[in-house]
C-alpha cells in the first residue's frame, strides 16, 4: 500500500509514463483551450440567469454546424481571445428591434421574455439588424439603458455558448 | 576534431550576424511593432513623475501620429473621441487623460499587420489600459483596435487609430 502511495505521487520517469503525461498534456489543451474553455463570469448583465463571480465552459463546437437562434445566450469576442461578453440573442438579421417602456418589441410585435426578472423602463427606436449580424442583450435591464452594454454584433464574433 | 571546431565557431559568428543584422535593419514589421511599444512607454505613468519628464514624454507621444491623424472612439456613452486631430491637440488630449491617472500602463498585444503597399500598414491589435485614477478607482481596460500607419519621411507614423465597436447600437 505504501509503495502504491509513493509510486502514485513519485511515478518513475519511464518513457510509457512520459507519453501518458504528454498525451494527458495535449489532451487538456485541445480540450479546454478550443471545445471547452472555461471562464469566470464578471459583471452583472446576465443576471439573474448567470451571477457575477460565477464559473462555466464556452462550448466552442456549439455553432461549428450551426448558427445562433433567438434565445441563446453566446459568448461574443470582446477583446483578444480572453475577453469576452455574455448576453442573450434577440434578434436575427434583418429583423427589427425596438423597446417601448422596457418591453422589447420584434418587429413591431411585442416579444415575451421569461429570463427577464427585473424591472425595466428602457425605451429605444426602432432599428434593423444589419446582414451577417445578431442583436444581443444581457437579461438584467433594471440598470438605466445608457449603462448596459447590448446592440448588434457580427456573427463571426460569437465563439460558443456557455455548458450550462 | 578541429574541422567540427572550426564548424561551430563558423556557426556561432554566422548566427551572431544574423542577430546583429536583425537588430540594426529590422523588418518593416518589426518597426511597426516597435512604433506601439513606443507609445506604450510613453503614455506610461508612475506616481511620482515629474513635470518634464510629463512634457517629455507627452512631445514624443504625439510625434508618433500623423500630422493629422483620424481618430473612432465611440460605443460607450460616456466618451467619445472621433475626428481628426494635429499634433498638438493629441499632445493636450493625452496630458489631460494623463492627469486623471495616479499611475497609468498601456500595454499592447495580438498584433495582426497586413502591408496594403510599402507605405501603409493595417495593424489590428489588442490594447490595455490599467492604472489608477486621482480618485483611488482601478481601471483596467481591453478594446481590439484597429489603426493606419503611414511610412512618412522613412517613419512609421499612426495615420488613424479605431477602437473596434463590438455591440453597435
Amino acid at each position: 500500500m505504501k509503495q502504491r502511495i509513493k509510486g502514485f505521487f513519485f511515478p518513475s520517469l519511464t518513457p510509457r509514463f512520459l507519453i501518458r503525461v504528454a498525451l494527458v498534456g495535449v489532451l487538456a489543451y485541445l480540450v479546454f483551450g478550443h471545445i471547452l474553455t472555461p471562464f469566470l463570469i464578471r459583471g452583472t448583465s446576465m443576471e439573474p440567469t448567470y451571477r457575477d463571480g460565477g464559473f462555466n465552459f464556452c462550448v466552442k463546437v456549439r455553432y461549428l454546424f450551426s448558427e445562433p437562434k433567438r434565445g441563446d445566450v453566446v459568448a461574443i469576442r470582446f477583446a483578444g481571445n480572453q475577453r469576452m461578453l455574455l448576453k442573450r440573442v434577440v434578434a436575427l438579421e434583418g429583423e427589427e428591434v425596438e423597446f417601448r417602456k422596457g418591453t422589447l418589441f420584434i418587429n413591431g410585435k411585442p416579444f415575451d421574455e421569461p429570463y427577464v426578472q427585473y424591472p425595466c423602463d428602457w425605451n429605444l427606436p426602432p432599428r434593423r439588424v444589419e446582414k451577417g449580424c445578431l442583436y444581443v442583450i444581457g437579461d438584467n435591464r433594471s440598470m438605466p439603458i445608457e449603462e448596459h452594454l447590448f446592440g448588434q454584433t457580427r456573427i463571426e464574433r460569437i465563439v460558443g455558448s456557455p455548458l450550462w | 576534431m578541429v574541422k567540427r571546431r572550426h564548424l561551430l565557431i563558423g556557426f556561432l559568428i554566422l548566427l551572431g550576424g544574423i542577430l546583429i543584422w536583425k537588430i540594426l535593419f529590422p523588418s518593416e514589421e518589426k518597426r511597426v511593432i516597435q512604433r506601439f511599444e513606443l507609445l506604450s512607454q510613453y503614455t506610461e505613468k508612475k506616481a511620482n513623475e515629474d513635470i518634464l519628464s510629463t512634457a517629455n514624454r507627452i512631445k514624443n507621444l504625439s510625434q508618433l501620429f500623423s500630422n493629422p491623424c483620424d481618430f473612432k472612439i465611440e460605443g460607450d456613452p460616456f466618451y467619445s473621441f472621433t475626428g481628426s486631430y494635429s499634433r498638438e491637440e493629441i499632445g493636450g488630449y493625452a496630458l489631460r487623460g494623463r492627469s486623471y491617472f495616479l499611475d497609468l500602463s498601456l500595454h499592447f498585444s495580438d498584433y495582426k499587420i497586413k502591408f496594403s503597399d510599402r507605405e501603409t500598414a493595417q495593424v489590428q491589435l489588442i490594447g490595455r489600459l490599467t492604472g489608477k485614477t486621482t480618485a483611488g478607482e482601478r481601471v483596467d481596460e481591453v478594446r481590439e483596435l484597429l489603426c493606419i500607419l503611414k511610412k512618412i519621411e522613412k517613419a512609421w507614423l499612426i495615420a488613424r487609430l479605431e477602437v473596434v465597436e463590438v455591440l453597435k447600437r
